[in-house]
């Protein structure tokens, strides 16, 4: 079942000088089985709605739905925690809450906490450590000794350790060189093709969303711009440009080309896209 | 939001207060207390009260904000007050009903009581707090300890280290606020379970926050190095603090207010009341 | 033209706690001429910020073992310098770094720009007109009395650029200063490099590993395993697509296209590295296809 967002607003400091209306009336739904993007400039929202997915904050109107539930009803107040593991939340940079004398200990402390036997955390680590790519022959180090890279890989084995429903991701690849950030991002795919979880990721990156995402949310300030699949999104390139957000250069190519008369109307997003697009042109076929 | 918070309640404004020198007015807060301590008659009371009052006027300071001020200390006032009222048992009884006699002394010492706090709390969160920023504040600081540095305590430093922290609260606040947050998505639970259990939860937000002080602390003193920092010596400021003729002014009235609450009780023509009382 | 810095068979080996070494840079020649733009291209840990922190003694023989002749404004800085001519290096070779929160010191923007003067000893009315200037270089006027946490990470960003540029460098260093900032923050910064570099008077290097902030440089250097392993302009580094590649590195998209149709024999011509460029030489292709 999906996470359903119904009329959610969210005001930071309520009745305080700084108060300030962080969502105002958003509705969208997370569908599951497949990679949501969250797509929208700093300030848009995107922190928030992750942080009410999984119950840390509670909307100051509206619902959120997981499974079914209204996660703030208060009938269900034992299951707050329950929420915690249901909906995993990576936040940035999440290799600054490692904390444990091992990495090993620090990706069980989710397990842990959910009261799962050793044979189970350890069984857990080893899944989760094989998702993210982290080298195992480094679990007994501690976190603090590790690359950057490799930190970011066990911070997030630590959240897929508690095997969440849904995991949801706030820039996962950030501050990571070309190389590290397409094989977190690779591998965050893999791991959803292969549990056939739910999963979201938040990001700056039309490239990203472009690459690895199957369904994309974007947001402008307090709310929700565009709902939709890929090529729907992509159709107005320029208009996610005006948001804020960084749009493909190879889209940029395209809009440009077909300004001086090109032809390609399909949304690409993509060099594969672009390529083929092009060669298409050329045989003569015609393009959509 | 944590980052929210107002560092010192530090309120802008253009008052005479605001334009002050910092070290003007931490000398000046340090009459204040002194004068507070120091009264005993209630002449000195009055003028110690009205003396407040102007501080407050000028600062133009709205009420409420010195009443919200007064709020945490609210219970302290009421307490002694209380006390003071129905345990004195001295000079003329006012009232009884059962067990309870109140006095007039008791009424005296409880209102001087109320004063000393409310003038103590007000001229130096006016002072020091509401009309000076925290930056300043520290230049004030460092600017009055100066002649300390001839015999080699490290004044700069201190001022450096107290700005340097005052940069970075609102940063470490915020980190600490999504470090909490992080735990608490990984299940760790501040609020119930046994000691022990708790303890481990702090504890899964203190290395990291300290991790990441030590981290700011490394790269911060590498940035500063390329700008240049090589200590105090030889370093000017952009903010420069003058004394003016209104400083000195100030001066002058928070003295004389202080002479005036010193003679006054000296001459114990402080029981303005207990003359009329008699 | 005249060189700002020379490297004449620079290496570089970390000491670690327990005094061994590790080699980061490996036999390096290279010059930077004064006013010009290169970009410092590698993967991480292919020394490329070793490198930069070399040049402003940020790195110095304190940390390890430097063999070989760096020359900065023609003075030798591998060997024995006075405080004095240490703290001189370091005002001319301004440093932009990564983390935009760990730069800045003050609590409020423009004691934080009058830092680097006021280390100087800069006498105060001097200090106002340099903050005031250096602020309306990054495009910061008016922010003067912010405190730090209340802005952006773009225009955090954009406040160490004028505190460096308020010491009245000869030449800075950008330590991948948009790693860490939003599209928006990346533009703004990228644009004040620009500006910064066409003012003419400074010798920009940029570190980064992002290939399309590097196509905008007059000159690209590319390392990797503490060597330089390729240099040249954009459109010669650029169009080497497949070197590029052995060392992991991508090329901008646009060239990425136009390499693969050039493989597939349909294009022939020059690679193109820019949008413009790009859609101009697509357009070309198109019509002659169609005939």
């Amino acid at each position: 079942m999906p996470i359903i967002f119904d009329n959610v607003s969210y005001v930071y400091g309520e009745h305080t000088p700084f108060e300030n209306k962080a969502l105002d009336g958003v509705s969208f739904t997370i569908e599951d089985n497949m990679i949501t993007g969250l797509i929208g400039q700093t300030g848009s929202g995107k922190s928030t709605i992750a942080q009410l997915c999984n119950g840390l904050y509670k909307p100051s109107s509206g619902t959120v739905t997981v499974d079914g539930t209204d996660i703030n009803d208060k009938k269900n107040k034992k299951n707050k925690s329950q929420n915690f593991f249901r909906v995993g939340l990576v936040f940035q940079y999440p290799e600054y809450q490692l904390f444990e004398e091992t990495v090993r200990k620090d990706i069980g402390y989710g397990p842990k906490n959910m009261g799962c036997s050793d044979e189970e955390i350890a069984k857990r680590v080893a899944e989760a450590v094989r998702f993210v790519g982290f080298d195992e022959s480094r679990l007994d180090k501690s976190p603090f000794d590790l690359s950057g890279g490799q930190k970011r890989r066990a911070a997030i084995a630590g959240v897929i350790a508690m095997e969440p429903k849904y995991l949801i991701l706030d820039e996962p690849a950030a501050g990571l060189d070309p190389t590290g950030r397409d094989d977190i991002l690779t591998k965050l795919k893999q791991y959803q093709r292969e549990k056939h979880t739910s999963v979201v990721i938040i990001s700056h990156s039309m490239e990203d969303m472009a690459n690895y995402c199957d369904r994309i949310i974007v947001l402008k300030k307090g709310g929700v711009y565009k709902c939709g699949d890929k090529n729907e999104i992509f159709s107005d390139p320029m208009a996610l440009s005006s948001l804020g957000l960084s749009v493909p250069q190879i889209t940029k190519l395209i809009y440009n080309a077909n300004q001086y008369g090109v032809g390609i109307n399909e949304p690409i997003y993509t060099v594969d896209a672009a390529y083929d697009a092009v060669m298409r042109l050329i045989s003569g076929e015609d393009v959509k | 939001m944590i980052r929210d918070i107002t560092l010192g309640q530090y309120f802008p404004g253009n008052s005479a207060l605001h334009n002050a020198d910092p070290r003007t007015k931490i000398l000046m807060a340090i009459l204040f207390i002194a004068a507070t301590f120091t009264a005993s008659g209630t002449l000195s009371f009055i003028i110690l009260f009205l003396s407040a009052l102007v501080l407050f006027i000028v600062s133009r300071i709205s009420l409420i904000t010195v009443l919200k001020g007064l709020k945490p200390i609210l219970f302290i006032l009421i307490f002694t007050t209380f006390f003071q009222i129905l345990f004195s048992r001295s000079g003329e009884l006012l009232f009884e009903w059962w067990i309870i006699k109140i006095y007039d002394s008791g009424l005296i010492s409880a209102a001087k009581m109320i004063v000393r706090i409310i003038v103590l709390v007000v001229s130096t969160s006016v002072l020091l707090s509401y009309t000076t920023s925290p930056i300043v504040l520290t230049d004030g600081i460092e600017g009055l300890l100066k002649p300390l540095a001839k015999i080699k305590v490290p004044v700069h430093d201190f001022a450096l280290i107290m700005s340097l922290a005052l940069r970075f609260i609102p940063t470490l606040l915020e980190e600490t606020e999504k470090i909490i947050a992080a735990q608490k998505s990984r299940g760790a639970n501040f609020s119930s379970g046994s000691l022990m259990k708790r303890a481990r939860a702090l504890i899964s937000i203190f290395i990291p926050l300290l991790a990441s002080a030590i981290r700011h602390a490394l790269d911060l003193s590498e940035a500063m190095i390329c700008r240049g920092y090589r200590g105090g010596d030889g370093r000017t400021k952009l903010r420069q603090m003058k004394i003016r003729f209104s400083d000195i002014v100030w001066l002058l009235a928070s003295a004389l207010m202080f002479a005036a609450v010193i003679i006054l009780n000296k001459y114990g023509l402080s029981d303005l009341f207990g003359l009329f009382g008699a | 033209m005249e060189n700002v810095i020379e490297l004449q068979n620079v290496s570089f080996a970390y000491r670690d706690s327990e005094g061994n070494l590790h080699p980061a840079l490996n036999n390096i020649n290279l010059t930077f001429e004064k006013g010009s733009y290169t970009a410092i291209l590698g993967h991480n840990g292919s020394g490329k910020s070793t490198l930069a922190k070399l040049l402003n003694l940020v790195i110095t023989s304190e940390d390890g073992k430097i063999d070989g002749s760096i020359k900065v404004f023609g003075k030798e800085i591998n060997g024995t310098l006075t405080e004095d001519e240490e703290y001189e290096i370091r005002r001319r070779v301004g440093m932009v770094h990564q983390n935009p929160d760990d730069q800045i010191v003050a609590t409020t923007v423009e004691e934080d720009v009058a830092f680097g003067p006021e280390n100087l000893g800069v006498e105060p009315p001097v200090i106002r007109a340099t903050v005031d200037e250096a602020l309306a270089a990054v495009g910061m006027t008016g922010y003067e009395k912010f405190a730090p946490h209340r802005l952006s990470g773009g225009q955090k960003q954009r406040v160490a650029i004028a505190g460096v540029l308020a010491m009245h460098p000869e030449c800075v260093i950008f330590d991948e200063s948009t790693a860490m900032l939003d599209p928006e923050g990346r533009e703004a910064v990228l644009k004040t490099v620009d500006e910064l570099h066409k003012s003419g008077e400074v010798t920009v290097i940029t570190i980064t590993h992002y290939m399309n902030e590097a196509t905008d440089a007059d000159r690209v250097i590319v390392l990797n395993k503490g060597e330089v392993f390729m240099t040249g302009t954009p459109e010669e580094i650029f169009t080497q697509v497949d070197k590029l590649r052995s060392v992991s590195l991508g090329v901008p998209q646009v060239t990425e296209l136009f390499y693969r149709l050039k493989n597939e024999g349909v294009y022939e011509g020059k690679l193109p590295l820019h949008t413009k460029e790009g859609a101009l030489a697509l357009n070309e292709l198109i019509k002659n296809k169609r005939g």
